[in-house]
């Protein structure tokens, strides 16, 4: 039951199958005739279901039913019964759009390309079936030495400019777990700043042969816009070689999966909010009308 | 009673063992020896598409100044503990689907000797979408030492559409028994043989 509970009060937040519902309650005429408000959001869609009862239980048990159904009107974007008009829809999404739209014009571009770094390194076993983490990582030159940026016009898009050779601090990190690694590499070129933070870690391959992982993460370029990407490590020796290969390299080519910049997120969102609180009210000053 | 004729026989049976030991072993010291050890190699190199796609190299590289790629630094041991790092090494391109053994692989120069080697296996061919691992056996050979197998390996990674990748490669002798070990083994039984038959010898002329 929702007795005492304000019209329009929020009331509960579930985690139903790593998705996140929303259990508003609004009012209609009376207490007893509530309106559970159901909203759920995944993947980036955002679909409310409407049901007239006073049972909160009846509503949670029937989730699985409420969960597929899909959204139908504009009406439930923000969890809420009211109703707003076509146009006003549309103000919204172009305002909002334009908004987004300038915010990216404003700010930096983000960035694109590819490059690879080669050297060796050392693990902590020795071994390339075994080892759980690197215990060096070093350049051609041997363990008191960096990694260099590969040559062969292998850097493009925003690393093209990059000299082959250009010396590249490496950290060394823990692959048996997946937990971020900042920087993973970082040079600087000039005035510019180069680096990646790894933000995920996992082995793709591991034999006496063979040390592949892969991980995403999010590039810096100094004057560019943070932008995600994907980084990879591979590692080859056997039979006791003392140091193994170390190949790397860092694409943000294709797909550069910009993330949206704070500005721009409140750039998009404020208009829509600001309709969601007009509405909002308006939908509570109905709601208080007494019942004849 | 043992007589002088029969000690005789039994002590020239064992000169000739002895002596035909020692000229094996010998010329088997005069032959040369296996290689050992290992050496690794890093640079770039070009394949025929994607990691994914790809189906040979076409040419390796390492930065502008060096157009090859390199002795890996401390990954010299054994044979290969002299060989200079930063040593140019020249890869040959092959087709590893299909591949056609024997392929010689690279070869360099240091010291005056000269390092190859020749695959004559490829054992496992690995291409995961941002990777490629190449795996065999073969022949390495360096100047004044006898050929020996050894296990390689290659690897590349990127997600890029290529053709230019990273490069890294390792070789691992792994020499077989040599007829200097196994004469050794031999020479250790005969001198055994030896000291046994002289304590029966000296003990029965003791008793007769």
């Amino acid at each position: 039951m929702f007795r005492g509970v304000k019209w329009g009060e929020f009331t509960r937040r579930y985690l139903f199958n790593n998705i996140e519902i929303k259990l508003d309650v609004c009012g209609k005429s009376t207490y007893k005739e509530s309106t559970l408000i159901l909203s759920y959001k995944k993947a980036g869609h955002q679909v409310v279901c409407n049901d007239t009862t006073s049972s909160a239980g009846k509503i949670l048990k029937n989730m699985k039913t409420y969960l597929p159904t899909p959204a139908k009107s504009f009406s439930g974007l923000l969890g809420h019964p009211f109703k707003i008009s076509t146009g006003r829809c549309l103000f919204t999404l172009v305002m909002g759009l334009l908004a987004a739209g300038g915010a990216n014009a404003v700010g930096a571009s983000f960035i694109t390309g590819d490059i690879q770094f080669n050297g060796g390194a050392t693990l902590n076993t020795g071994d390339l079936a075994t080892a759980t983490a690197f215990t060096s990582i070093f350049g051609p030159g041997g363990p008191s030495t960096m990694p260099q940026v590969l040559g062969g016009g292998t850097q493009t898009g925003d690393y093209a400019t990059v000299p082959d050779g250009t010396l590249v601090s490496f950290s060394t990190f823990t692959f048996a777990v997946n937990a971020p690694v900042t920087p993973l590499w970082a040079f600087t070129v000039g005035a510019t700043s180069y680096s990646f933070d790894a933000t995920s870690v996992t082995v793709a391959y591991q034999s006496s042969y063979f040390l592949d992982i892969v991980g995403t993460g999010v590039a810096h370029i100094t004057g560019f816009n943070d932008t995600s990407g994907v980084w990879e490590v591979t590692d080859t020796g056997a039979g006791g070689t003392p140091v193994f290969t170390f190949g790397a390299a860092t694409d943000l080519s294709g797909n550069p999966m910009p993330e949206p910049s704070t500005t721009a997120l409140l750039l998009v969102f404020l208009p829509v909010a600001w309709v969601a609180f007009r509405a909002r009210r308006n939908s509570q000053n109905r709601s208080h009308t007494p019942t004849k | 009673m043992k007589t002088f004729a029969s000690v005789t026989g039994r002590s020239r049976l064992f000169a000739a063992v002895v002596a035909g030991v020692t000229m094996v072993f010998s010329s088997t010291l005069a032959q040369a020896q296996p290689i050992t050890g290992s050496i690794s190699f890093t640079g770039g190199a070009d394949v025929n598409g994607s990691l994914a796609t790809a189906t040979a190299y076409t040419g390796f590289f390492d930065t502008v100044s060096i157009p090859t790629p390199v002795v890996l630094g401390g990954s010299q041991t054994g044979s290969f503990a002299s060989v200079p790092t930063g040593t140019q090494v020249t890869f040959y391109p092959f087709s590893f689907l299909p591949f056609a053994a024997p392929q010689t692989l690279w070869s360099f120069t240091a010291g005056g000797d000269t390092y190859s080697f020749t695959a004559t296996s490829l054992l496992n061919v690995t291409p995961l979408p941002s990777y490629l691992n190449l795996q065999g056996t073969g022949v390495i050979s360096i100047t004044g030492l006898a050929n020996t197998t050894a296990t390689w390996s290659y690897t590349d990674t990127g997600m890029g559409t290529g053709p230019g990748f990273n490069f890294g490669a390792s070789i691992t002798a792994t020499p077989e028994p040599s007829t200097a070990s196994l004469m050794a083994v031999l020479a250790l039984v005969g001198g055994a043989v030896r000291i046994a038959a002289g304590r029966r010898f000296f003990a029965r002329a003791v008793v007769s």
